[in-house]
């Protein structure tokens, strides 16, 4: 027997030792003289805990490859294509002028032609796949409601009569999601909304403004109330500088408004990245920061019993981010193809147009090819099962490739806060 | 010993996680696809897909 490259010391007291394995998201408690035993390889391999410890991956047989069976399963995974999922976006045009905006506003909506190139990139695939995911973004998608309805029902009846799985959410800043578009939204089946707020009225108001510098988080309060248990929704809540200290004065104002049963809440990061908020980028926290922000308002939901704050246990992104994958696209306004949402909208970035069929274009390849496993520090991390890499588009652009939830920092702290929990609660893991 | 969170089962068949996601770290800005996985929480909406 062997271990794990991808066991992690979490803590060790004078009682116990807690090791998490990036591979398996297992995470176990071992008694002091256990720990010793593991540790020093001295586990009989017929005994009970031997066996569960190799059935987290923790301990293996000297002959696995631990890295090549890493690599099959993102292999497995990445290229079995049978979904496809498409990220549309109907216009870039917003009614909001948030500051840290990554989007270049553009003004134009989509063509009928890009419509139909559109469902007939789909007609060509249906036959082939077994669940079709569309997702409505933007700019703001609610400005573009005409394109969206005739897209989705047309497609929708090619699912239907090709026994396609049909799923869709929708990306709104939630100021256009009053009870006629509620209506509809439920018509075209959007299954999952996203809408942002970026803490209390007052920080909120700050930060997401109408283009005329009118208040919006009244408003998207009562829409959300109108949603509210007609779809999944989350809230993200943008995290920089700016607002790190406030963000969670959101929270008792979802209470107050009954939503704490309908909505999740997870907090996202705000990034200069893109030229259109690059210069934002003095704003917007570092690594080490985040680390410290993030668990503090985690750490903060649990204390106040905010169980509708998303608590980001490690979850594996097997095959890597969305992008990496022959069958997730992004279409822009123009009918641009892009594998990332961050170069929608520039055509220098596109690997095609909906127009002409996706051919192999070097672009493409890289997005395709690209293996963490074949990247010199990626290959060497730890937490390489969790990210698969984490953002390619990133590291093509030469900029920090992993998330914050991968900062080690971050995890060791969110691990023990995470066993301290369960253990108070006595609560057991429902996966 | 005990395990604060059982592993995931590692067969061939198994992966359905295979999903991006922005809580797998990458922080794009995309809604979390997979968040009724998540450990706690309300509720799921009965028509959660």
């Amino acid at each position: 027997m062997k271990k794990s490259r991808f066991n992690i010391l979490v803590d060790k007291t004078p009682d116990y030792a807690l090791i998490f394995n990036s591979f398996s998201r297992g995470f176990v408690e071992l008694e002091k003289d256990v720990y010793q035993k593991f540790d020093a390889l001295k586990l009989d391999s017929n005994d009970q805990i031997a066996k569960e410890l190799k059935k987290g991956f923790f301990l293996m047989d000297e002959d696995v490859d631990e890295d090549k069976v890493l690599q099959a399963r993102n292999r497995v995974s990445r290229y079995k294509g049978y979904r496809l999922g498409l990220l549309i976006l109907p216009t870039l045009n917003c009614n909001f002028s948030c500051e840290y905006c990554f989007e270049d506003k553009q003004r134009g909506f989509m063509s009928p032609d890009v419509e139909q190139s559109i469902v007939g990139f789909i007609k060509s695939r249906v036959g082939e796949i077994r669940e079709l995911k569309m997702s409505w973004f933007g700019g703001e998608p609610l400005l573009a409601t005409k394109i969206i309805d005739r897209l989705a029902r047309e497609i929708i009846d090619l699912c239907e009569a090709n026994n396609v799985a049909y799923h869709s959410d929708l990306t709104t800043n939630g100021y256009l999601l009053n009870q006629k578009n509620i209506d509809w939204l439920k018509e075209i089946r959007v299954e999952q909304i996203q809408v942002t707020l970026d803490g209390d009225r007052e920080t909120h108001d700050q930060r997401r403004k109408l283009k005329n510098g009118k208040p919006t988080f009244d408003t998207i309060i009562s829409n959300l109330k109108l949603a509210a248990g007609h779809f999944g929704i989350s809230i993200r809540v943008n995290i920089d500088r700016k607002n790190k200290g406030k963000v969670n004065n959101l929270l008792p104002v979802l209470v107050e408004n009954n939503l704490q049963d309908k909505v999740y809440v997870y907090y996202g990061i705000v990034v200069g990245i893109t030229n259109a908020c690059r210069d934002y980028e003095p704003v917007c926290l570092d690594v080490d920061q985040l680390s410290d922000v993030m668990f503090d308002l985690h750490k903060d939901a649990i204390d106040n019993k905010y169980d509708f704050v998303l608590f980001p246990y490690p979850l594996s992104s097997v095959g890597g981010c969305g992008a990496m994958r022959p069958d997730f696209f992004v279409i822009d306004p123009k009918g641009f193809v892009h594998k990332c949402l961050n170069s929608a909208g520039n055509e220098k970035e596109a690997v095609g147009h909906i127009s002409r069929p996706i051919g192999f274009t070097p672009e493409l390849v890289t997005w395709l090819t690209w293996d963490p496993l074949e990247d010199e520090v990626c290959s060497q991390c730890k937490l390489l099962p969790l990210c698969s890499g984490g953002c390619l588009w990133n590291k093509l652009h030469g900029l920090h490739s992993c998330g914050y939830h991968r900062d080690p920092k971050f995890m060791n702290k969110l691990l023990k806060l995470y066993h301290e929990y369960t253990r108070e609660k006595e609560i057991q893991p429902v996966l | 010993m005990r395990w604060v969170y059982k592993p995931d089962s590692l067969g061939l068949f198994n992966d359905n996680r295979s999903r991006c996601e922005t809580y797998t770290g990458c922080d794009c800005y995309c809604p979390p696809k997979f968040i009724k996985l998540m450990i706690w929480g309300p509720p799921i909406p009965a028509d959660w897909p």
